[in-house]
């Protein structure tokens, strides 16, 4: 018995008094939607921990103490993540705590290290709402999100001739938002017109109908709040219709490397920002000069520290150790020593390689200084500041110019009939297994994401036209459908309809984190020679690309009817929809029919998949954002009624495109959901009546 | 009979003392377990005796949270009041949204709730004046973390309060006959629209509850988390994980996945997600009566 005592006390935790080491503890996304970033963070303090672990530790009077970091995974979630924080402050007995990714994971963590008074220093999270709550313990290296803005503004203002209108869009996320805000505050102080400002629902697929409303202005820059996939996105779109602003700012994207691979040369005269780079000359003790900070996390990891975020990790990381130093703390760090630590950095001010760090009375690093960067001839060169600027602005002279905006609504009205089009065709499929198998497939999405792949690896490693690769996507899907549904599906087909909703959930899980697995996160696009080419008939632009994709689109909607109609297969499936019993009777097999369907609506969901790859981005969870499309659709078309699809496709890209021009698109989504449900208090049959109805 | 009070009130009795044993990390796992299984009861409460399958239900939780918020950050309201307000409002908006939505059957009716709750997602960010928009909306701070726990505590012992009045009055049994047979019960003189517009009320109520809650206890609500579909799929799965239309079901099933995810995520980082999806499938075509179906093979419950 006393055995298990003692062991129960040396085996929980060593006496933390013995502690002979910094213990930082960071719950960080490594999993979900801020899994890129947040990876990009852990190498930023895995590298400095390694460069002082290397050095023996942190000297404090004459003695080294190494630091360890704990990390947990916070999957991208703020429940999540302040229940890991509250873990390494309670039970891991953290010294110190390096902050989450993102505004909305800092925001409740970070009052978690206010409760119990351990600093925290973050460089994932810097929305203005955070830093007006008075908090004592919260450190951010990253420079106000508002403030980034005026960097970029000041170089405008000093290009001849100058500027004088600009645009700002963005998407509703904390984030961006801050920047959009940050633009409007300082186009104002710095004497620019802002023509257009703009901010739409993070989930909108396609933001062409807002370009058109900003091209329709013909803003001297572009100005963009943005994430990663936003800023290729936004230079693809661009493209598509003809908009080439002077001067396009990104405040995120433009400096990772798969934007310049992904773009190629669409990718030149984009600007963004990043903190230090490999050019700014800063230097300190202990990482010497920022030349050599890039050069040596290059060896580590094959990438030079580009983004802001790597480097402010490192900047953080710095901070840690000079107030560590100069409050003479050993470890463990007990309350009043973490003070100490506390009350040392908020009077910091140093210069290191990876950044100046001054953090102002809110915590926020007053002194980090931002590069302004464009991307020319394929790479980022810095513009600004320019006593350190590897290059000078260049200005994108217009190509096209506008030419009058008189059939806009005419032009409006195509887009929305050309996306329209391609959304049936990512609708059909459901359409078909709902009308047969009478289940919801939640797998959709993953049938959309596993075609876009398909294409995009045919293309990137056989160089295989995208059109070519068709077939080859409905194939090899077809086959996954027809097997899944012939042994797992089958199963639940007789079950109540919660049952196949969870079990396709499940599978939809499964399948998309594979896909994470086996491909990463990174965002790809498909971009075949041809993409950027337009029909131009006078001021009316259309991308062959999209016009193109529209036609296969329909190709594939007409040949799905029309196997449904004329084979005998397709008659089969028509009967088994409608009358299960008396098709068995009249010997067609019912599972034979069903695995069939599943089969051809994920080939005909895959053959949409590889059509949006051409326009949109790729990744794993690429299919989500289709999913709340398809139901919009296939419930306005008539669940099950092919013909009903198309309308609702036409009907859903057109009244997007409308009304985003007419009304913004906030309203736009709240106007989408709306209809949809009304369609089903109304008229559950769909517009034309002829779906199914419970 | 007696080994089933016995149990429930020996757990009742070591939740109402943990927090003098645990405290920190543990006691917040302990709530948020408490949140889901409040989650999954209030959906229960609907679904698993209506068979309506709510897909939006998180719309509610959001509502609750939202109006609590904004309550207590614009009016200075204190957070008991507040967060009243915000069941109330979820509850309101429940029967509101139900006149029409409740006359929906199955798929239709799920395809609703969750257009419902993306446009309340939409709203919430548009009205930015009010919410804070997608900037988030920053709560006062209180981290007297026991206090949010007795909270949690106490909307779960209500929420299974409920359930049991569920099984034990006239109400409860109407709800079950619809559920059934909703002709046969309408012929039995069962008003079955009001029995169905009331069970949807009480359940958004709970779930708007939790949300207020949780507003208090995150301070930092933000839209695309609280009315995350996800949510939603999170509480049905618990649900039907635990058994739906029983008591014991929503409880088991809400901690039973909190705990393996938070086993499973801690070993499995970059395979967790599909150890959970490979549950959900197995769970389905083996388990289709849930976790309670493996405890009890006699009770008859919906297939």
């Amino acid at each position: 018995m006393a055995l298990l005592a003692t062991f129960a006390v040396t085996g929980d935790e060593p006496a933390p008094a013995h502690r002979q080491k910094f213990l930082i503890g960071s719950a960080i996304a490594l999993t979900g939607k801020y899994a890129r970033e947040g990876t990009f963070v852990k190498k930023g303090y895995d590298f400095w921990s390694g460069k002082v672990n290397a050095q023996g530790g942190i000297q404090v009077g004459g003695k080294r103490y190494p630091v360890e970091i704990i990390y947990y995974d916070d999957r991208s979630d703020p429940q999540t993540s302040t229940r890991l924080v509250e873990k390494l402050i309670t039970e891991d007995k953290v010294d110190l705590v390096f902050g989450p990714y993102s505004s909305d994971c800092v925001g409740p963590s970070s009052t978690i290290t206010e409760k119990y008074k351990v600093p925290m220093m973050e460089s994932g999270g810097g929305a203005t709402p955070l830093f007006r709550r008075g908090f004592k313990f919260l450190f951010c290296t990253l420079m106000l999100g508002e403030d980034q803005a005026e960097a970029p503004m000041k170089l405008l203002s000093r290009q001849i001739p100058r500027p004088k209108t600009i645009a700002i869009i963005a998407p509703k996320t904390p984030f961006t938002l801050s920047s959009a805000e940050g633009y409007r505050k300082y186009a104002a102080k710095y004497g620019f017109e802002v023509i257009h400002y703009e901010t739409y629902p993070a989930d909108m697929a396609d933001i062409t109908p807002i370009l058109r409303k900003v091209k329709a202005k013909n803003p001297d820059a572009l100005f963009v709040g943005s994430h990663t996939v936003l800023a290729m996105t936004a230079v693809k779109r661009s493209k598509e219709i003809d908009f080439d602003p002077k001067y396009t700012y990104f405040s995120m994207g433009t400096n990772t490397p798969e934007f310049i691979k992904e773009l190629g040369k669409d990718a030149d005269y984009a600007m963004g920002y990043c903190y230090v780079r490999r050019s700014t000359p800063y230097s300190d003790p202990f990482l010497g000069t920022t030349r050599q900070f890039f050069d040596d996390f290059y060896k580590e990891y094959q990438v030079y520290p580009d983004d802001g975020t790597v480097t402010n990790a490192v900047a953080g990381g710095m901070a840690f150790m000079a107030a560590i130093r100069n409050a003479g703390v050993t470890p463990p760090l007990t309350e009043d020593k973490r003070i100490k630590v506390r009350d040392e950095l908020a009077k910091l001010h140093i210069v290191t390689a990876a950044g100046a760090v001054n953090f102002d009375p809110t915590g926020h690093n007053r002194d980090i200084a931002i590069t302004v960067t464009q991307v020319q001839k394929g790479k980022v060169v810095s513009v600004f500041p320019e006593e350190w600027a590897e290059g000078h602005l260049m200005p994108l002279t217009p190509r096209f110019g506008t030419r009058g905006s008189l059939p806009m609504m005419l032009q409006v009205l195509l887009d929305g009939i050309l996306m329209g089009g391609i959304y049936a065709s990512c609708a059909v499929g459901f359409s078909l297994i709902f009308g047969v198998l009478r289940i919801i497939n939640i797998v959709h999405g993953e049938f959309i994401m596993l075609g876009a792949f398909t294409t995009y690896w045919l293309h990137s490693l056989f160089g295989v036209d995208p059109f070519v690769s068709l077939p080859v996507s409905f194939c090899l899907l077809f086959v996954f459908g027809y097997l899944l549904e012939r042994f797992v599906i089958n199963r639940v087909i007789e079950a109540p309809e919660v049952m196949s909703l969870l079990l396709t959930f499940g599978l939809s899980l499964i399948i998309s984190n594979l896909a994470l697995i086996a491909w990463k996160g990174d965002y790809r696009l498909v971009n075949p020679s041809y993409a950027a080419v337009n029909l131009r008939i006078s001021s009316l632009t259309i991308p062959y690309i999209r016009l193109a994709t529209f036609l296969f689109a329909l190709v594939a909607i007409a040949g799905l009817y029309l196997f449904l109609q004329k084979t005998d297969t397709g008659r089969a499936i028509r009967a088994t929809a409608q009358n299960k019993d008396g098709a068995r009777l009249q010997g067609v097999s019912p599972a034979a029919i069903y695995a069939v369907t599943f089969g051809l609506g994920a080939g005909v969901t895959a053959i949409a998949g590889s059509l949006l790859s051409m326009s949109f981005s790729i990744f794993p969870f690429m299919g989500g954002d289709y999913l709340l499309f398809a139901f919009f659709i296939v419930v306005v078309g008539g669940l099950g009624h092919l013909p009903g699809t198309l309308a609702g496709g036409l009907l859903l890209g057109i009244l997007q495109s409308l009304s985003t021009n007419v009304f913004g698109a906030g309203l736009t989504y709240i106007l989408i959901f709306a209809v949809l449900y009304l369609v089903l208090i109304v008229r559950p049959g769909g517009i034309f009546g002829k779906g199914l109805v419970s | 009979m007696r080994a089933k009070t016995l149990v429930p009130a020996l757990l009742i009795l070591v939740a109402a003392c943990a927090p003098l044993a645990i405290s920190g990390y543990w006691l917040r796992f302990m709530t948020f377990v408490f949140m889901w299984i409040g989650l999954a009861g209030s959906l229960n409460l609907l679904t698993g005796y209506t068979g309506y399958l709510d897909f939006g239900h998180t719309a509610f939780f959001g509502v609750g949270a939202y109006v609590t918020g904004i309550f207590m950050v614009k009016t200075g309201v204190p957070f008991l009041p507040a967060m009243l307000a915000g069941a109330a409002a979820s509850a309101v908006l429940a029967v509101i949204v139900g006149i029409p939505t409740m006359k929906l059957k199955g798929t239709y009716f799920a395809i609703a709730m969750l257009a419902f709750a993306e446009a309340m997602n939409q709203i919430v960010l548009e009205a930015d004046r009010l919410t804070g928009g997608g900037n988030g909306l920053s709560l006062p701070i209180y981290t007297n973390y026991q206090f949010f726990y007795y909270m949690m505590l106490a909307a779960v012992l209500s929420i299974l309060g409920a359930t049991v009045w569920f099984h034990h009055s006239r109400f409860g049994m109407a709800l079950m006959a619809i559920r059934e047979a909703e002709i046969a019960a309408e012929m039995s003189g069962v008003d079955t629209f009001a029995c169905k517009l009331m069970a949807f009320g009480i359940s958004a109520l709970f779930a708007g509850m939790i949300g207020g809650i949780y507003a208090y206890w995150m301070t930092f609500l933000y839209p695309g988390d609280v009315f995350n579909v996800l949510m939603t799929v999170r509480m049905i799965i618990m649900t039907f994980l635990g058994g739906a239309g029983t008591l014991a079901g929503p409880v088991i099933g809400a901690a039973f996945l909190a705990t393996i995810e938070e086993v499973l995520w801690a070993e499995f980082r970059y395979t967790y997600l599909i150890l959970v999806g490979a549950i959900i499938v197995t769970v389905v075509l083996a388990l289709p009566r849930g976790l309670v179906g493996l405890l009890r093979r006699d009770e008859p419950s919906r297939s």
